[in-house]
């Protein structure tokens, strides 16, 4: 019997960090710092409000109890990453415990989830002559953190991923979190039958989550095989191996000597502002793609593939109102190939519903051929403008039926062979000479309208 | 008066009684002492310790800047006791001599401050700190006016912290009305020190309503020198012909003050100083040779905090570790709830406490040399019990004994600063 | 005191000497059972105040403001490297 637990940092995509005003994006090392997240004697931390309100959003989204007082606690111990030597974070009274991610065939309990300051970054260097050191970089000491608990309820590394993977496109859903470039990171706690927990941490992807567990399990196994005793500790995870390896100072719960934060209130939000974040909370994924199928009458792929980004699922519904919804629900899909192809997020386009109904307008009416669409489509979703507009300028547009002509008689003219076949009663001649007038109309030529023309020229 | 006045005086009564570690010469504005626990940008800030001896801080208290806003200036830092941690001012490395005998200390830990201000001619005011008395203490051992306002009134933005849900910036001064117009100054809402909450202190006009003044029996109860009660009793007598009305209250949870005082303190500051091991500011070492990070913090710790920050920091981690934080840390955080409510009953039936600030008066170098300490930790009684409740007091001189001068404390109820003072003045 | 003096040492990282250990070890003895009366006080029921006065949730926006310069980050202290702080190695 296999039990993985999950303990998640995520980091909310806030401007500023969470007790002082410094951006979170800092690049060239320590040139976002102040004397707050350099933990200066003298300073103070100052809350982000927004912070809060992200971290509340995310337990809403998982069905949290939320508390409308909880309190920031200092975990004390020593390490250089620390610029306080101690950690501003939530210990026995977090914010937002016993609830729920709900998924397509389960759901998965959480057990709590909470906000912390992010430590600083560290690089170890081994100097010249020996002497090992380390280099810190303070850019990254007082980002924001959402902590998720998970209790051990996964019962395989691969099932311990696919809920890492919910949980990030959730947070991506609900706008607190940028799936492609936001930061997430997991420990893993892994115990078989006959072993104590163990706690993995250094994980940096979900990948190295499920390598970890992996190598965890048979780690654990092959101590109960040989019938040692095992350990209950925390062990490092080594990227390049795959293995995992035990770690040495590892401080035990009560050396961390726990209090109430005394530079900050109590974490207070009150029913009426809890009422009202709840408002603006979009309809939950799960539900929104059961209400696809049954109102749109699409099938639930499409519809779980719209809630990717939560700007693609409004701008369905909203195209839904002028245009078809399955014609809409199937091109959404192109879409999707093409903001993957080119790396980039619906939401940071530009493209808009008006843009999507013009498309199937120009779709429906023949205007563009499907082919012609596909390359319409590439073009609107990363330089949005009007479809019209865009198709006559990529020479997209269906040619008019005098231009259809002209073209007609000359494939007539310069395939006799084909004709005398096609007046013999032979059908496939007829194929190859509407497929001739299309490659010249370089696919412009509606295929009917080229049907009908043949049809009246060869008659006579 | 102008600055170069006061900076002269200032520099000859450094050398005769050791007020200031750092001593400035600022051409601009009428310059005032601060205690050096609090941050003045570009000036040396060490909070009486070793280890903070070098650091520079890169910016300004929110007390500075707001009197800096008013035209004055940083006269010097004063010495105090290492993080703020004593009651005489000797557990540092700049020890400050008791201008009206300088074989005797000066109070702690706000005493370079209030001797600088005894000993001045010139000066009205200096900045001083509080956590369990740190301010009311050095004032009645010094003979001058301690004013240490309602937790949470004073921003604590740029103090090096002690115990930040007891810590309070105050005023010591000459006179009542010099407090007074001092806290004016740098009290009220500061939005970059989130527990500064508190309305702003306005200087408040004569007293015109009749007064109840109670004195806990408990505390008069305590070991007080019998020639400092005495001149608290003739403080006592001068009230009630100054018209205000005199009864016995009763504070029942004053057993637990001190330990629970101790207790909260030193978990806090234990935390607080987990900051100083060498990186980022302050005393270090060389990385080389100095072993793997736990060795060398352990090291530079080790080598420049003195003996009773070292006693607090041990203290002070037992405390709140698990297994002992419920008996010790929060059962004294449930104390402090006891001692608000014995205050807030007690403040229904009177307006104002009053009791001796200190049970002694300035001892020897010589007598604290040999005290232990938890004899050392008793001399805070009488003012531990309002610095817990986070209630204004102020300390007033009230005549001397054994030719040493003697303070008497008027405490109020929270936010009630202004009537604090408006007695203190009545008391003249 | 229920725990030895050098466990209490090597969590708050102080070296101390043999004669730092011997004293402190009876000055915590003596100052703790001093302490011990806080067990006597009547806390059934009593909530731990965490501060002495009230307060209400603070928070601002999340605006970013110009950060400290590098330069004077590092000011105070020798300890630094290509724009990193130095530090001691952990492992």
């Amino acid at each position: 019997m296999v039990k993985i637990g999950l303990e998640i940092h995520l980091q909310p995509n806030t401007k500023s960090k969470l007790f002082c005003t410094c951006s979170t994006e800092g690049v060239e090392p320590n040139t976002k710092v102040c004397q707050i997240c350099m933990g200066m004697p003298g300073s103070k931390p100052r809350l982000n409000a927004e912070a809060f309100i992200a971290a509340l959003k995310l337990a809403i989204a998982m069905n949290c109890k939320i508390h409308n007082i909880s309190f920031f606690a200092r975990k004390t111990y020593f390490y250089p990453d620390l610029p306080k030597d101690f950690q501003i974070t939530q210990y026995d009274q977090p914010f937002a415990t016993e609830g729920k991610l709900k998924m397509k065939d389960k759901e998965v309990e959480i057990t709590r989830i909470h906000i912390e300051e992010d430590p600083a970054s560290l690089k170890h260097v081994e100097s010249k002559n020996g002497a090992a050191y380390v280099l810190i970089d303070y850019n990254r000491s007082g980002t924001p953190l959402c902590e998720i608990v998970t209790p051990p309820v996964f019962t395989s590394p691969a099932e311990a991923r696919a809920f890492l993977e919910e949980l990030m496109k959730l947070a991506d859903y609900i706008g607190i979190f940028d799936a492609q470039e936001g930061k997430i990171r997991a420990d893993v706690n892994v115990s078989i039958e006959g072993h104590p927990r163990v706690e993995v941490k250094n994980i940096t992807s979900f990948r190295d989550a499920e390598r970890a567990a992996q190598f965890e399990i048979i780690r654990q196994e092959s101590v109960v095989a040989r019938g040692e005793q095992g350990v209950s500790e925390t062990r490092s995870f080594d990227q390049r191996t795959g293995t995992t390896d035990s770690m040495r100072h590892k401080e035990t719960e009560e050396e961390y000597g726990y209090i109430p934060e005394p530079d900050l209130p109590p974490l207070t939000i009150t029913d009426p502002e809890l009422k009202k974040i709840i408002a603006e909370m979009p309809e939950p994924p799960y539900q929104r793609i059961a209400r696809f199928v049954k109102e749109y009458k699409i099938k639930e792929e499409q519809a779980e593939s719209l809630m990717s980004e939560r700007a693609l699922a409004d701008q369905f519904e909203e195209v839904s109102k002028k245009s078809d919804p399955a014609l809409a629900a199937m091109w959404y899909s192109y879409v999707q190939k093409i903001l993957n192809f080119n790396a980039v997020r619906f939401d940071k386009t530009g493209f808009k519903a008006n843009n999507m109904v013009e498309f199937l307008a120009l779709l429906s009416s023949g205007e563009v051929s499907k082919r012609g669409a596909e390359l319409l489509l590439r073009e609107l979703v990363m330089k949005p403008e009007p479809a019209k507009k865009a198709a006559e300028r990529l020479g997209l547009l269906a040619l008019s039926e005098a231009e259809t002509k002209s073209l007609v008689e000359k494939a007539i003219k310069e395939n006799p062979n084909a004709v005398n076949d096609v007046k013999a009663g032979k059908e496939k001649a007829m194929q190859f000479l509407v497929g001739q007038v299309i490659r010249a109309s370089k696919g412009r030529a509606k295929e009917k309208t080229v049907l009908e023309l043949l049809d009246i020229a060869l008659k006579q | 008066m102008s600055a170069s006045e006061i900076i002269e005086e200032a520099k000859k009564l450094n050398e005769k009684f050791n007020f200031f570690i750092t001593l400035e010469a600022p051409r601009e504005g009428i310059p005032i002492a601060f205690k050096d626990n609090i941050c003045t940008k570009g000036i040396k800030t060490s909070a009486g310790s070793k280890i903070l001896e070098p650091y520079v801080p890169p910016f300004d208290a929110t007390v500075v800047e707001r009197l800096k806003a008013k035209g004055f200036s940083v006269l010097g830092k004063t010495a105090m006791d290492e993080f703020g941690f004593g009651t005489f001012c000797v557990n540092t490395f700049r020890v400050p001599k008791n201008p009206h005998d300088p074989k005797r200390a000066c109070g702690g830990s706000s005493g370079g401050s209030a001797g600088y201000i005894a000993a001045s001619k010139l000066a009205k005011f200096a900045i001083a700190q509080s956590t369990g008395g740190s301010i009311s203490a050095p004032a009645s051992f010094c003979g001058v006016v301690g004013l240490t306002p309602t937790y949470g009134r004073v921003s604590r933005y740029g103090l090096i912290d002690y115990a930040n849900s007891l810590d309070k910036i105050g005023v010591v001064a000459k006179t009542v009305r010099d407090a007074s117009k001092a806290l004016e100054i740098i009290s009220g809402p500061d939005n970059k020190d989130e527990t500064c909450q508190g309305a702003q202190f306005k200087d408040p006009p004569a007293l015109s309503k009749k007064i109840t003044i109670g004195i806990p029996k408990e505390w008069l109860a305590q070991k007080i020198d019998p020639d400092v009660r005495k001149a608290f009793d003739e403080a006592v007598k001068k009230l009630e012909t100054a018209g205000m009305q005199i009864k016995e209250i009763s504070i029942p949870s004053t057993p637990y003050a001190l330990a629970a005082y101790y207790i909260i303190a030193l978990a806090e500051a234990s935390t607080n100083l987990a900051k100083y091991c060498g990186l980022r500011y302050g005393a270090t070492l060389p990385l080389e040779g100095g072993g793997e990070f736990w060795e060398y913090f352990s090291k530079v710790r080790g080598k420049y905090f003195g003996a009773e920050a070292k006693r607090r920091i041990l203290l002070g981690t037992f405390v709140r570790m698990a297994g002992y934080c419920d008996k010790y840390y929060i059962q004294a955080q449930k104390v402090r709830q006891l001692l608000i409510n014995d205050f807030k009953k007690a403040f229904k039936e009177v307006d104002i406490i009053a009791a001796p600030t200190m049970p002694i008066i300035a001892p020897t170098f010589d007598e604290i040399s040999k005290l232990t300490p938890i004899e050392e930790y008793s001399m805070d009684v009488l003012t531990v019990p309002a610095n817990v409740a986070g209630i204004p007091h102020l300390s007033i001189p009230c005549g001397t004994a054994k030719g040493m001068p003697v303070g008497l404390h008027l405490m109020a109820d929270h936010n009630n600063d202004e009537l604090l003072v408006q007695v203190g003045e009545k008391y003249g | 005191m229920d725990e030895p003096i050098d466990k209490l040492a090597r969590i708050a990282r102080l070296e101390l000497t043999k004669e730092e250990r011997d004293k402190f070890a009876k000055d915590l003895d003596g100052i703790l059972k001093a302490f011990d009366i806080i067990a006597k006080a009547p806390t059934k029921g009593i909530k731990p105040a965490t501060h002495a006065v009230p307060l209400k949730q603070m928070g601002r926006k999340d605006v970013v403001a110009e950060s400290m310069s590098r330069d004077e980050a590092l000011k105070n202290t020798e300890h630094k490297e290509d724009g990193f702080v130095k530090g001691p190695p952990t492992k």
